[in-house]
């Protein structure tokens, strides 16, 4: 990382220019991805990726340099570059530093690579001896550990300088079943903001165990039906739904341009009266929790909807600007690769009051999503779409056989008004979410919830 | 950085093989937005990868600080985690072996001012084009460059270059409260004498042809999949072709060699040296010539695609398709300019032929809705009805469910309309028998 002094001399340099604000973001991050195949460690590969971006406003225009040669020449070199596409000065004035310092809210107690390598391995093997137990039907285990941890340093001609270390572990597990010359697959992929700590209480025979239970269940799976159905959504990885249906839509990265379907809703009834949602990067050591944003804001809790009214969107400074409103320290982004814009951290409904079983009760035919998969959403027009990884039939009010995955369609706007019950059983689930400014790590979540009415994709249209 | 010395420090360490990838990428994009230019990206980034063969076991490595003063460093870690492998799969560097390379026409770079009126003429153009048009989302320009170096100690000493050039732009068209959008992207050799009046009549076209769109009812329908849908959907379904999916057990083409697998109709072809695409691979990520193969004769799966590790786990050569999906990320096997051969008859002449039915034109979903181990989907789709044999009303907010292995054993004919361009994968539309769809 830059020393504060030649952080003070490549921002004022930055400003003897017609920009308004300039910031320099660094990161030296170290990632371990072990890949293991039934027992045995097929890849190790070890990533340390190290460099700098620098960006420059002018109103509402903003221009951006990456690198990762950080020596003196090459980060003057993209400076002046910076300068000559905004506007050069030889006069501006000089930036002078002030370290922000607090207390961190994400401690790690097991840095994993103060942990032996056998260790590590060891984690993995658990996670497939957790899956074959379950059944002799389990052929076959894929299984991943990652762990990250990314040191990123932000100063800005404000005068801010403040620094956050990230770490995050997450285990993946793929179980494939076998019967008859069918094969099924499982997925289960926990991980947080901590250290290897985290597997304490996540314990790795039950990961490999939940994607074994998929896996099996998907083997007996029949066709899904089709058409326009009520459908009650698990907790934990269903909240995908809120965030492929709303989330997206109230960055402001769609949002600050008019291309989303919530722009110039606030204070509007947007959802459901039994709706909530928040995104709350503040969370301790949650999997899109931080310290600080990526222009180094410290993180919040959004209140986004309450009671079916939007009440925040997600913004950024520069979003933020062209919406004539404050961040919401919602900044993020992959890398210093990527400029950074609005993102989510860890977004869910809120808890509900109605009892599990009060969701389905009256439902003739409709579908359990007892698993989702991923999604995306269009959010000029709202349209998204999502999976499911382990669905139920519902029948007179039960829920009776397996159907295989189908996709779950519609419009943001309708469905967030279809959601007709929420129940009290809030669970998060990490995922990682691909936009603009790259892929992170980010909570969906949610207590199960009924909707009253989604287009189902299945293949059975009997 | 001084190769011999990596080598030699890596030798000392125990390393049977050591090898050195380094990607150099600098880029230059310009995002265009309501008549300014909105930002400005630059960036020049060299990348280096390292792998090393212990006991026949590979690890890597990848930094973006490869100092001298690092070596000692980085070889100490990549010994310790060759000792975590414990997998039976025996790895190997490439030999050096002959390459041929092709002529490669480079694309011109351009002075940012003619870029700024290049997209500010974009701009006015799309909006000029209908008065339903509102918007332009997204504009953005973009010039990449990459220089590639692959050197081993077994001799091995490859590079070569590439860039292209690339127009996005997305469009937003309004009818009453209805909004619809639609986004196009092109490779640019020359923003002088670029088309851009055809690149702006296919995205315009593209958006005002969505405008009263329906939803379709349920029902399984003869459909017609053009030609960009339907290489989404090949490109999302292309591990089954590889050879890590297949050793491993979880491909849908497992133990099928040599048996029809899809329709006669389908020839599916892999050339990374395919002269006729826009951009050529001469050598894979690991240094070994790439060549055409023909994966599928009529129906009938021939190649499964190698790199060498997989290639050698099934007793067999590597077929040059080692790729990486990025410097950092480890060699695996993709293809590079993979097509189905295209049939004799134009869209226009299957809608007439298949009468009435659906035409899709765009799938969304594809990183979630499909399952690689059975070859089963369900994807978000939009399109048109066709009726009378004719494109007619726009149909949105419906989804396609089926198995690929099905839908390609169920063709009733390939369309002519193969187009090359950014996509290494390209196929043509295809009039398929049937696929489960579902709407009202």
């Amino acid at each position: 990382m830059l020393e504060k002094k030649e952080l003070e001399k490549y921002l004022s340099l930055c400003m003897k220019s017609e920009a308004d604000f300039a910031e320099i973001y660094e990161e030296d991050q170290i990632s371990e991805d072990i890949a293991m195949l039934n027992e045995q460690v097929e890849k190790v590969s070890r990533t340390i990726t190290r460099g700098a971006g620098i960006r420059l406003y002018k109103g509402l225009s903003s221009v951006y340099a990456y690198s990762n040669e950080t020596d003196e020449e090459s980060l003057t070199a993209l400076i002046n570059d910076l300068r000559g596409a905004i506007g050069e000065k030889q006069e501006g004035r000089d930036v002078v530093l002030t370290r922000v310092n607090y207390e961190n809210r994400h401690p790690v107690k097991v840095q994993f690579d103060d942990v032996s390598q056998d260790e590590r391995v060891k984690l993995l093997v658990r996670v497939c001896q957790g899956a074959k137990s379950v059944d002799e039907r389990i052929v076959k285990v894929q299984s991943g550990l990652l762990n990250v941890r990314q040191e990123v340093q932000i100063s800005n001609s404000d005068g801010r300088l403040i620094s956050d270390t990230r770490v995050r572990t997450r285990i993946r597990a793929n179980a494939y079943a076998r019967e008859e010359g069918r094969m099924q697959s499982g997925f289960y992929g926990p991980g947080a903001g901590m250290g290897l700590e985290f597997y304490e209480t996540e314990i790795p025979e039950e990961i490999g165990k939940a994607a074994a239970e998929t896996a099996l269940v998907n083997l007996r799976a029949v066709d899904c039906p089709s058409g326009k159905m009520p459908v009650v959504i698990d907790n934990g990885f269903g909240g995908v739904i809120f965030h492929e249906a709303c989330g997206h839509a109230l960055e402001a990265t769609s949002v600050s341009r008019n291309q989303s379907v919530f722009a110039g809703k606030l204070g509007k009834k947007i959802a459901s009266s039994c709706v909530s949602a928040v995104d709350d990067g503040t969370i301790p050591n949650a999997w899109g929790s931080q310290n600080i944003d990526d222009e180094g804001n410290f993180q919040q809790r959004r209140q986004l909807i309450k009671d079916g009214v939007l009440t925040s969107y997600m913004i950024d400074t520069l979003g933020g600007r062209r919406m004539g409103m404050a961040s919401t320290s919602s900044s993020r982004r992959e890398s210093y690769q990527y400029e950074p814009t609005s993102r989510m951290t860890n977004t869910f409904i809120t808890e509900g009051t109605s009892t599990f079983e009060e969701l389905f009760e009256g439902i003739e035919k409709g579908l359990y999503a007892k698993k989702m998969g991923g999604g995306s959403v269009n959010p000029q027009t709202g349209e998204f779409n999502f999976s499911v990884q382990e669905g139920w039939l519902i029948e007179n009010g039960k829920i009776t056989v397996p159907v295989k995955g189908a996709a779950l369609i519609g419009s943001g706007e309708e469905i967030l008004m279809n959601i007709e019950k929420v129940c009290s059983n809030l669970k998060r689930a990490e995922g990682m979410c691909g936009s603009v400014s790259g892929s992170i790590p980010t909570d969906v979540g949610q207590p199960a919830i009924l909707v009253s009415s989604i287009t189902v994709g299945g293949t059975s249209n009997g | 950085m001084d190769k011999n010395r990596w080598f030699e420090a890596a030798a000392k360490e125990g390393f049977e093989s050591f090898e050195i990838y380094r990607l150099l990428s600098e880029e230059r994009k310009f995002t265009w937005f309501e008549g300014t230019l909105d930002s400005y990206v630059t960036s020049h980034v060299l990348g280096t990868s390292f792998r090393g063969v212990i006991d026949e076991k590979l690890v890597n490595a990848s930094s973006e600080d490869t100092g001298d003063e690092q070596m000692d460093d980085i070889l100490s870690s990549m010994k310790a985690q060759a000792a975590m492998i414990t997998s039976d799969v025996r790895a190997s560097l490439a030999k050096p072996q002959e390459i041929t390379f092709a002529e490669k026409k480079k694309p011109a770079s351009f002075h940012p001012d003619e870029i700024r009126a290049f997209l500010k003429k974009t701009e006015e153009k799309i909006l000029a084009y209908d008065e339903r048009i509102f918007q332009v989302g997204d504009l953005e320009y973009e010039e990449g460059r990459e220089r590639r170096t692959i050197v081993n100690s077994l001799g091995l000493d490859v590079c070569d270059t590439s860039g292209v050039n690339v127009i996005v732009a997305s469009a937003a068209a309004k009818q009453g409260e209805e909004i619809r959008t639609h986004y196009e992207f092109e490779a640019v050799e020359d923003i002088h004498t670029f088309d851009l009046d055809e690149f702006v009549r296919t995205l315009c076209e593209g958006v005002l042809s969505r405008l009263g769109a329906d939803t379709p009812a349920s029902g399984n329908v003869p459909v017609i999949i053009d030609r960009k849908a339907l290489t989404s959907l090949v490109r999302a379904f292309s591990p089954m072709f590889c050879g890590e999916s297949v050793r491993k057990g979880i491909s849908p083409l497992c133990g099928k060699m040599d048996t029809k697998v899809f329709s006669e109709l389908i020839t599916v072809i892999d050339d990374p040296s395919c002269l006729e695409a826009l951009q050529q691979w001469p050598f894979d990520d690991e240094g070994c010539p790439t060549k055409r193969k023909l994966v599928v004769d009529h129906g009938v799966l021939k190649t499964i695609l190698h790199n060498t590790a997989s290639a050698r786990a099934m007793n067999t050569e590597s077929t040059g398709n080692g790729f990486r999906g990025s410097y950092s990320s480890p060699v695996d096997v993709s293809p590079r300019n993979f097509w189905i051969e295209p049939g004799e008859k134009t869209q226009e002449e299957l809608m007439a032929e298949m009468g009435s039915g659906i035409l899709i034109t765009e799938f969304a979903g594809l990183h979630a809705g499909l399952d690689h181990v059975s070859g089963d989907f369900s994807l978000q789709c939009s399109g048109f009805a066709v009726k009378d044999g004719k494109k007619a009303e726009g149909l949105t907010l419906f989804t396609a469910a089926g198995n690929i292995l099905t839908l390609l054993s169920g063709v009733k004919a390939v369309g002519s309309d193969l187009k090359r361009g950014l996509s290494s994968t390209v196929t043509p539309s295809v009039w398929f028998e049937s696929l489960a769809i579902s709407g009202k």
